[in-house]
């Protein structure tokens, strides 16, 4: 099945790291993203993900809001503030788009989000968008 | 028709007025001045039967000096008084007779002015403080005996006068209501209105306030509740919807046709789902005030068109014919085009859902009006009984299956509608007819920017001067040279409204707004609600300009002019920041 601009080789490698507490959101995710051959590593909390994230340095993160033990705003705001935390964009999937929510996402840097239950092609696009620009920047 | 007053000049010329006006000798001036308003009579003659001129006192006299009575304002008026209730024609039998009556009929509209619970302020021609009732002076936390220094201290500290002081439309008729902090802990509503004569002269204001904090309260724990019980609902729909579109996308394999279509079902039904969570919460932010409208210069037939082709594909299937009906030109509004293309969307909607399959036309409508832009969903469908009309906006309110097949739907579609319609300052209202078709109305003000600006600047100040917060004004100009005018013109245009809508997603917060104040200008106000976030928002603003101006202008000698200022500290008084902002222009990035 072609998913998504008809593209199912990527010619670049492209890193996605998820992080959510629901497993069922994170496998979904996973099997979508790998089906349109992005590379995923996971996680399920916010503390496990601020590690991966500065382990594996993803290109793009895919981060929940609500967590247990570090929430999604929590880890963005220590991960940015590490050396080398700008490195990887941030997409937020939220369940709440409470303005404050948003604000507060906004003044930690992320690239863009989407709003639970979304769409599946609609979050590749926006996936898409921010690795274009991520090359653009990159040039 | 009565005759009421006589009045015979020097020179001998006569001239008489009559009312129609019954009353008799001890009505009390209170039902008198109902009577008068009432049958509109022009004139309230008083003559004297024993000597002297006739004094002719106009109704309009009478309704003022009543005011400027409360205000303890002039002696004319006690002098005004006492001639009516001196100059009584018994023949007639206007007014009761003696003075005592007068105080009388005086004392009984104090009292009750100081006696209801809400407070009442009532200020003169001149924005003066005319008087203060007890109750006010309670809720503003004032001593009985304060005088008017103290009282005029304290109404301007929470921002009254500069709150009244700005002009647009916050609701359609009668007046303007708004919630201010006073003190540590209350929240007050204030409410207020023009007094004017039925010359439109303008006499003063009167403001009503009222302890809102418990409400307040339970209007917070009944939204907090929503918000989390939607969060709880939407993981597992997340799940669910997500599931479902992988196995379509062929994640698990191939899919069977049949499979498919119970698939299609599926995801039909999530979107519903997500639709009533989504009422619901739209619905929660309405009534805590908490919903974000991110107003913008739009035009209403842009929108208009889209939505109706959004319903284009459904409506053919049905056999309904869906049109727009834009009468002339229609200015452009300003208001949050997402939030009106919700109400389309909703009242759209609505009449296909409610109109029979084949021939059922529907019409959108609209056209300018003097102070508004009026637009209306018109369709031949079953319509709605008049006994039914007045409860349709109600939350929850549905309209059974008689409707015919398909979803009930969550009742809060026109409710929300209504909500929305409001915060926009416009009303909204049908006229039906049972088994002939419903037209729905809206309108909204045409407002231009520069008064939402400042209406919107004197409000957030008043805020943060509570809050103890800080607000920024941004403001972004697109400078090209003059001689390439021609060119560039459309292109620097083009790049002003692109930026605004990319920019758009930035401001959620409540508080902050981005306008278009010009071609080539657009102003963004941030609020401070967590530290970093003006920079934040700032640094996106600079990389969105920089993106589209690679984008779409290419080697073009475009230069982004940025000036931006503080409250407090560029200034004192929300509207000098505009002005700093402009002097600190300089350019938006180093060449």
């Amino acid at each position: 099945m072609f998913d998504f601009l008809g593209i199912k080789k990527r010619t670049d490698k492209v890193k996605i790291l998820v992080i959510d507490d629901e497993p069922n959101i994170v496998q979904t995710l996973q099997d979508r993203l790998e089906m349109n051959d992005y590379e995923v590593v996971t996680a399920g909390n916010g503390k496990e993900g601020l590690k991966k994230a500065l382990q594996e340095k993803p290109d793009v993160i895919l981060l929940d809001v609500i967590m247990p033990i570090m929430d999604g705003h929590e880890m963005l705001e220590v991960l940015r503030k590490q050396p080398d935390g700008n490195f990887s964009s941030v997409i937020m999937l939220t369940a709440r788009s409470q303005t404050q929510d948003i604000a507060r996402a906004n003044a930690c840097g992320i690239d863009d989000y989407i709003v639970k239950p979304f769409d599946l092609s609609e979050l590749l696009e926006k996936i898409e968008v921010v690795v274009e620009s991520r090359k653009a920047v990159a040039k | 028709m009565v005759k009421i007053a006589e009045l015979i000049r020097d020179d001998g010329s006569e001239e008489s007025w009559e009312c129609e006006l019954v009353v008799s000798g001890d009505t009390p001036v209170g039902d008198v001045l109902e009577q008068i308003v009432e049958k509109e009579c022009e004139f309230v003659g008083v003559s004297s039967e024993d000597e002297g001129e006739p004094k002719v006192i106009s109704r309009d006299d009478v309704v003022r000096s009543v005011l400027e009575e409360l205000n303890n304002v002039q002696d004319e008026v006690f002098e005004v008084y006492r001639q009516i209730d001196e100059g009584v024609i018994r023949e007639y039998g206007l007014f009761a007779e003696g003075t005592s009556w007068v105080e009388r009929e005086k004392n009984r509209l104090e009292v009750a002015i100081e006696n209801i619970s809400e407070g009442v302020i009532i200020f003169d021609r001149e924005g003066k403080v005319g008087r203060v009732n007890n109750s006010a002076k309670n809720l503003l936390g004032l001593r009985m005996d304060a005088d008017s220094e103290e009282i005029f201290t304290e109404v301007e500290a929470i921002g009254l006068k500069e709150l009244m002081s700005s002009k647009g439309n916050y609701h359609g008729s009668g007046g303007r209501s708004i919630k201010v902090k006073v003190g540590a802990d209350k929240i007050l509503q204030m409410r207020w209105t023009e007094i004017i004569d039925s010359r439109e002269n303008h006499l003063g204001r009167i403001v009503l306030l009222r302890d809102a904090t418990d409400e307040i309260e339970v209007e917070k724990a009944k939204s907090d509740f929503i918000m989390s019980i939607s969060h709880e609902l939407r993981t597992p729909l997340t799940s669910i919807q997500n599931s479902v579109s992988n196995i379509l996308a062929g994640v698990t394999g191939k899919v069977s046709l049949k499979t498919r279509e119970y698939l299609d079902t599926m995801k039909e039904d999530c979107h519903r789902f997500a639709d009533l969570i989504n009422g619901l919460l739209d619905m929660a932010k309405l009534e805590a005030g908490n919903m974000p409208v991110n107003r913008k210069v739009m035009n209403m037939s842009a929108v208009i068109d889209e939505m109706i082709s959004v319903f284009e594909k459904e409506a053919e299937s049905k056999g309904i014919e869906v049109f727009s009906s834009i009468e002339g030109h229609i200015p452009p509004i300003y208001a949050d085009p997402q939030r009106i293309g919700q109400v389309l969307w909703n009242l759209l909607s609505n009449a296909i859902k409610f109109t029979d399959s084949d021939g059922g036309r529907v019409k959108v409508h609209c056209v300018e009006c003097e102070d508004n832009v009026v637009t209306s969903v018109e369709d031949t469908g079953i319509g709605i009984a008049a006994n039914q009309q007045k409860y349709i906006f109600n939350k929850f309110h549905q309209v059974g299956r008689q409707a015919g097949a398909g979803y009930k739907g969550t009742g809060l579609g026109l409710a929300i509608c209504e909500g929305i319609i409001g915060m926009h300052g416009g009303s909204i209202w049908v006229e039906s007819r049972e088994n002939e078709g419903s037209k729905f109305f809206f309108s909204l003000p045409k407002s231009e920017p520069g008064s939402v600006l400042s209406n919107h600047l004197g409000i957030l100040a008043e805020r943060c001067r509570r809050e103890d917060d800080k607000f920024a004004m941004l403001v972004a100009r697109f400078d090209f040279p003059e001689d390439q005018q021609t060119q560039l013109r459309g292109i620097v245009r083009a790049l002003t409204s692109n930026i605004l809508a990319e920019c758009d997603h930035l401001m959620v917060n409540n508080d902050d707004m981005v306008i278009q104040t010009g071609d080539f200008e657009v102003i963004f106000i941030v609020r401070e609600i967590q530290r970093g976030h003006i920079e934040a928002i700032t640094q996106k603003i600079h990389k969105i300009v920089e993106n589209r101006l690679r984008k779409n202008c290419g080697e073009a000698p475009i230069v982004p002019m940025f000036g931006m200022s503080f409250y407090p500290g560029d200034s004192d008084s929300a509207g000098e920041l505009e002005k700093t902002a402009r002097e600190n222009m300089e350019k938006m990035f180093e060449s």
